[in-house]
C-alpha cells in the first residue's frame, strides 16, 4: 500500500525538483518587451511582414532588426502602439497595394490551349505556363481571390482580379500564391522610386520612355474622361508635363505599336492636352503627399533636373531647398526654348506647381561663390545634390581667376592649366588624380609633379592601347613618374569639410575600390548627379562627407549611358527635358533610401537599354484611324507673326476635349505582346489600381 | 538481419499510424504542410528514443523490483511529460536552432498516445535494450514516413475539388484510411524476410 504511493510521490516530487533545477540551470533571458510587442501586433500570423508569424516579427522589433512598422496588415494603428511599447519613433510610409499588371482575360490574349482542368491557377501553370501565350499573363482561375483573408480581391466579369483599395491591407499573401508572380506591391512611393522590371507588363512605348510614365494608363484614364487621374499618373514620373508636354522628341511615339497599323498615338501631345487641362483648371494635382520627415536636402540648381529631383524630395516628405545661380528658375528650359514653344506663363506655372509641393529656393546663390557643399551640410542639410545639368562650373563663371571650386578638391582642367599651374606660388602636395586620357592630362601631371605632388595618377576610362594611338608617350610619362589607371572610372568622392580626402573607382573587372586622394582634376567639367551626405563616419565624425553610390550602379553595364557608371568627367547626356527629369527622379531615390537608412541596391530585375523584351511586331485584326493632332485655327509657319515670335499666341495650341478623346481611343492599350483588337470584348479592360 | 527484419517490421509492416493506429491526433492535426509534418516527424522521433530509454529503464529497474509494474501507464504518462519539459528547456539554452526548428511540436508531443504506446510495446513484448532501441526509432521513423506521405497528398488537397461535406478532417480520415489499406500490401513480407532468415 505505501509502496506504490511513496514511489509516485517520489517520483513526482523527483521530476518536480529535476524541473526546477532545469529551468535555474537552463534559464534564457527573454525580453519581456517581446512579449508586449507581441500583444499589440495584429495576431493574424500572416506573414506578410516577412517574419515566420507574429511572435517572430515582436523579436525583431525589439532587437531593432524591424521597425515600428513590421506589421503590414495593421497599418499605422498597430505601428504606434508597437512605437508606444518601445519607446521609438514611427516610420509612417504610405501603405502597399497589391495589384496585377495583366489587363488581358483569356478571351482577349493569345492562348497556347485551353485548359479545362482543376480551377486553379497553381494546377494550370503547371501545363507548360498556363495557357496564355504570355509567360507573364493572368491565368484568370482566381487562386489569388479564394486566398485573400480580407476578402479585397475579387473576379471581374472579364475573368481579371480586381484590387480593393480600401480592404487590402498588404500582407502579399496573394503575391505568394499566384503562380506566375504578376501580382505586386505597390505604392506611389514605389512607383515614383522604381524603375520597370524585366518581370512586369510593359509596353513599347513605356519602355522608350526614359522617364518611365505609365502611358497606357493615362491614355486610358482620358478615355475615360479621368483628366485629373492622368495628371496624377503623369507626375508619379515626369513632373513637369507642361513642359514636356510642348517640347519633347517624344522617343515613346517612336516606338508606338500602332504606327504599324497607321501613325503613332500623339503620345505627348495628349499629356499636353491633361496638363492644360490641370492649368485651365487652376487646381494643382499632385499624386502623393508622404507624412513629413523633417529632414532637409539641398539641391544645387534650378534646371529641370534640380526641379523633379526637388519636386519628388518634397513628394516623399522631405524638406528640399533649391540653391539656383541665376535668378529665375527653369535652367536651360527657360534660356533656350523660344517663347511661342513655350510661353514663359506656361513656364511659371509649373514651376509655381513645384514649389506649392513644399519645395523651397534660394536664386542668386552660386556655389562655391555663396556656399560651399560642405557649408550646406554644416547647415543642417542631411544631403546636397548636384543637379547642374548641362551647365559646369566654368561656363558660367566667365574671367580670368576665377575658378571653380563648388565641390572641395576638384578643379576643371582648364582651370587648372590657364590659372592655377600658372601661378608663381602654386604648390601642391599629397596624391592627385587626374581623370581624363589626353594630352593635356599628362601635361597637368607634369605640372603637379612640378608642383610637388607626392604622386600622381592619370585615370582613364579608356584602354592603354588607345591612349598610346592618341599619341601619348605613356612609357616617357611613367619614367617621369605618373601612374595610369587604365579602363577605370570614378564614381565617388568622400572628404572632410572643404578638402578632398578619397575617391572611390571602379576597375575593370567592376570591382569598386577606395583610394586616397587630395585633389582631383577633372578633363571635363560635368560633376553633376552627385549626392553628398554628411557625417559618413556617423555622428562623432562631424565634418566629414561623402558621395551616394549611384543609382546607375550596375555591374554589367559600367559604360551603358543610362543606367551605367558614367558619373565624374564624362559629359552628361541630358539631350532632352526627359533625359534630365529622368535623371532628378533617381537621384531623389537615392536620396530617399539613404535618409531612410536603406542600401543604395540597384532595383532588381530593372529594365536596361539594349535588353532583349518580349515584343509583337505582328498587328492583326485592328482598323486604322486616322490621326488628328492639328490645332484648328493656327496657321502654319506663323513664325513670322509678331505675336507668335514675342509669345503672346502659342505656336500649337493643342487638343480640344473631343480631339483629346478621339486621339486616345486610338490607343491600343498595349501589353507585352497583346494589344486591343478591334472589337475586343472588353475595349478599355478593367479599372487598374490607378483607378 | 534480426535488428533489420524488426525495423522493417516496425516502419513499414507494422507502422504506428497506419497499422497500429496510434498517434492518429497529430496525423491529421499537423499534415496539411510538408514543412510542419517533417519538423513534427523529427522532433517525434528524437522524443520517442529518449522516453522509450528512460520508460524501459524505469521499468526494469524500479516497478518490476517494487512490484508495481500496474502504475505502468500513470508512471510512464508522468515521466514522459516531465521528460518532454526536461528537453524543451535543454534544447532552448543549448541548441537554439534545433528549438526553434522543433518549436511548438515538442509539448505536442507530450500528449502523443504513439510516444505511451511505444514505451508500453516495447515492455508488453518483452523487448531487450538493443531491440527496444531499434524497434522505438523504427516505429519513429515508420510515423515520420506515413505523417510526411500524407501531407505530400494534403497538400495537392488545396488545389482540387472536393465536395464541401468532405473538406477538411474528412477527407483527411478518408485518405489516412485508403494509405493505411495500402500499408496493408506489406503484411506478410515479415514472414518471407524471417523466412529467408
Amino acid at each position: 500500500m505505501f509502496t506504490p504511493t511513496l514511489f509516485l510521490l517520489g517520483l513526482g516530487f523527483g521530476a518536480a525538483i529535476m524541473l526546477v533545477v532545469a529551468s535555474k540551470v537552463f534559464y534564457v533571458w527573454e525580453d519581456p518587451k517581446i512579449q508586449e510587442v507581441e500583444e499589440s501586433l495584429l495576431g493574424a500570423n500572416c506573414g506578410g511582414c516577412g517574419y515566420p508569424g507574429c511572435s517572430a516579427a515582436a523579436a525583431a522589433v525589439v532587437a531593432g532588426k524591424a521597425g515600428a512598422n513590421v506589421c503590414v496588415a495593421g497599418g499605422s494603428e498597430i505601428a504606434l502602439k508597437v512605437a508606444a511599447v518601445m519607446g521609438i519613433e514611427v516610420e509612417v510610409s504610405e501603405p502597399e497595394i497589391a495589384y496585377s499588371s495583366c489587363r488581358y482575360n483569356l478571351e482577349d490574349a493569345d492562348t497556347k490551349y485551353v485548359y479545362s482542368g482543376v480551377p486553379d491557377c497553381r494546377a494550370a501553370a503547371a501545363y507548360g505556363g498556363g495557357p496564355k501565350e504570355c509567360p507573364i499573363g493572368c491565368i484568370g482561375l482566381g487562386t489569388c481571390y479564394r486566398s485573400c483573408p480580407f476578402g479585397a480581391i475579387s473576379m471581374s466579369e472579364y475573368g481579371l482580379p480586381v484590387f480593393d483599395r480600401d480592404r487590402c491591407r498588404g500582407c502579399g499573401i496573394c503575391v505568394e500564391v499566384c503562380p506566375k508572380d504578376i501580382i505586386y506591391l505597390s505604392s506611389t512611393t514605389a512607383r515614383m522610386t522604381g524603375d520597370f522590371r524585366t518581370d512586369e507588363c510593359t509596353t513599347p512605348c513605356q519602355r522608350a520612355c526614359p522617364t518611365g510614365v505609365d502611358i497606357p494608363g493615362y491614355v486610358r484614364q482620358i478615355t475615360m474622361g479621368n483628366f485629373e487621374e492622368a495628371v496624377r499618373i503623369v507626375k508619379e514620373r515626369c513632373p513637369l508635363p507642361l513642359i514636356v508636354g510642348r517640347i519633347c522628341p517624344a522617343p515613346c511615339e517612336m516606338d508606338c505599336r500602332r504606327a504599324l497599323v497607321d501613325r503613332s498615338v500623339g503620345i505627348n501631345t495628349l499629356k499636353r492636352f491633361v496638363a492644360d487641362h490641370e492649368m485651365k483648371s487652376g487646381k494643382r494635382i499632385h499624386p502623393l503627399r508622404a507624412a513629413g520627415t523633417g529632414k532637409r536636402v539641398a539641391v544645387i540648381g534650378g534646371g529641370a533636373q534640380g526641379l523633379t529631383t526637388a519636386y519628388y524630395l518634397a513628394c516623399l516628405g522631405h524638406e528640399p531647398t533649391i540653391y539656383e545661380s541665376t535668378g529665375r528658375l527653369g535652367g536651360i528650359v527657360r534660356y533656350v526654348i523660344p517663347p511661342a514653344r513655350l510661353p514663359e506663363k506656361v513656364l511659371d506655372w509649373e514651376i509655381q506647381g513645384i514649389l506649392d509641393a513644399g519645395v523651397k529656393a534660394e536664386t542668386e546663390k552660386t556655389a562655391g561663390r555663396d556656399f560651399t557643399i560642405a557649408s550646406l551640410l554644416g547647415e543642417g542639410f542631411r544631403a546636397v545634390a548636384l543637379a547642374t545639368g548641362g551647365l559646369d562650373g566654368r561656363s558660367i563663371m566667365p574671367g580670368g581667376g576665377e575658378v571653380f571650386r563648388a565641390v572641395p578638391g576638384v578643379f576643371l582642367l582648364v582651370d587648372f592649366l590657364s590659372v592655377i599651374s600658372k601661378r608663381d606660388d602654386f604648390r601642391t602636395g599629397g596624391t592627385v588624380y587626374i581623370f581624363g586620357g589626353g594630352t593635356s592630362a599628362v601635361e597637368a601631371a607634369r605640372a603637379c609633379l612640378r608642383g610637388g605632388a607626392r604622386q600622381t595618377v592619370i585615370i582613364s576610362p579608356s584602354g592603354r592601347q588607345e591612349m598610346i594611338d592618341r599619341g601619348i608617350d605613356l612609357d616617357g610619362a611613367e619614367r617621369e613618374g605618373m601612374r595610369f589607371l587604365f579602363s577605370t572610372v570614378i564614381c565617388g568622392l568622400s572628404g572632410r569639410d572643404e578638402s578632398l580626402s578619397g575617391l572611390r573607382l571602379i576597375r575593370e573587372d567592376c570591382t569598386a575600390e577606395d583610394v586616397p586622394a587630395d585633389m582631383l582634376i577633372l578633363s571635363t567639367g560635368r560633376v553633376s548627379d552627385l549626392v553628398f551626405a554628411g557625417s559618413a563616419g556617423g555622428n562623432d565624425d562631424p565634418g566629414s562627407w561623402k558621395t551616394l553610390d549611384s543609382y546607375r550602379m550596375n555591374p554589367d553595364n559600367r559604360y551603358d549611358d543610362i543606367f551605367g557608371l558614367k558619373e565624374l568627367g564624362v559629359l552628361n547626356d541630358n539631350l532632352a527635358v526627359v533625359r534630365s527629369i529622368a535623371r532628378g527622379r533617381r537621384i531623389a531615390r537615392s536620396i530617399h533610401l539613404y535618409l531612410g537608412g536603406k542600401e543604395q541596391d540597384p532595383p532588381v530585375n530593372q529594365i536596361r537599354k539594349g535588353m532583349k523584351i518580349l515584343n509583337t511586331k505582328d498587328i492583326r485584326g485592328v482598323e486604322p484611324a486616322r490621326r488628328n493632332l492639328s490645332s484648328p485655327g493656327i496657321p502654319a509657319g506663323s513664325y513670322s507673326d509678331p505675336d507668335v515670335l514675342f509669345g503672346e499666341t502659342e505656336i500649337d495650341a493643342g487638343l480640344t476635349e473631343e480631339m483629346a478623346l478621339n486621339e486616345a481611343g486610338r490607343c491600343l492599350d498595349c501589353g507585352l505582346i497583346c494589344y486591343r483588337k478591334s472589337g475586343s470584348s472588353d475595349p478599355r479592360g478593367p479599372k487598374d489600381h490607378t483607378s | 538481419m534480426e535488428y533489420l527484419v524488426l525495423a522493417i517490421t516496425a516502419i513499414l509492416i507494422k507502422n504506428i499510424l497506419l497499422a497500429e493506429y496510434l498517434g492518429n491526433c497529430p496525423f491529421i492535426g499537423v499534415s496539411k504542410k510538408m514543412d510542419t509534418a517533417i519538423g513534427m516527424g523529427m522532433a517525434v522521433i528524437f522524443t520517442i528514443a529518449l522516453s522509450s530509454t528512460i520508460t524501459w529503464a524505469i521499468q526494469k529497474y524500479a516497478l518490476v523490483p517494487l512490484d508495481i509494474v500496474y502504475l505502468q501507464t500513470v508512471v510512464f504518462i508522468l515521466v514522459i511529460a516531465a521528460l518532454v519539459q526536461l528537453v524543451e528547456m535543454f534544447l532552448k539554452k543549448a541548441a537554439p536552432p534545433l528549438y526553434k526548428a522543433l518549436g511548438i511540436f515538442l509539448p505536442l508531443i507530450t500528449t502523443n498516445c504513439a510516444v505511451l504506446g511505444i514505451a508500453v510495446l516495447n515492455i508488453r513484448r518483452g523487448h531487450t535494450f538493443i531491440e527496444m532501441l531499434v524497434f522505438s526509432i523504427a516505429s519513429a521513423v515508420g510515423f515520420t514516413i506515413a505523417l510526411i506521405l500524407i501531407a505530400g497528398l494534403r497538400e495537392r488537397f488545396e488545389i482540387t475539388h472536393i465536395p464541401r461535406p468532405l473538406q477538411g478532417t474528412a477527407i483527411g480520415l478518408v485518405t489516412a484510411g485508403l494509405m493505411a489499406l495500402a500499408f496493408f500490401g506489406f503484411a506478410g513480407v515479415d514472414s518471407a524476410l524471417k523466412a529467408l532468415q
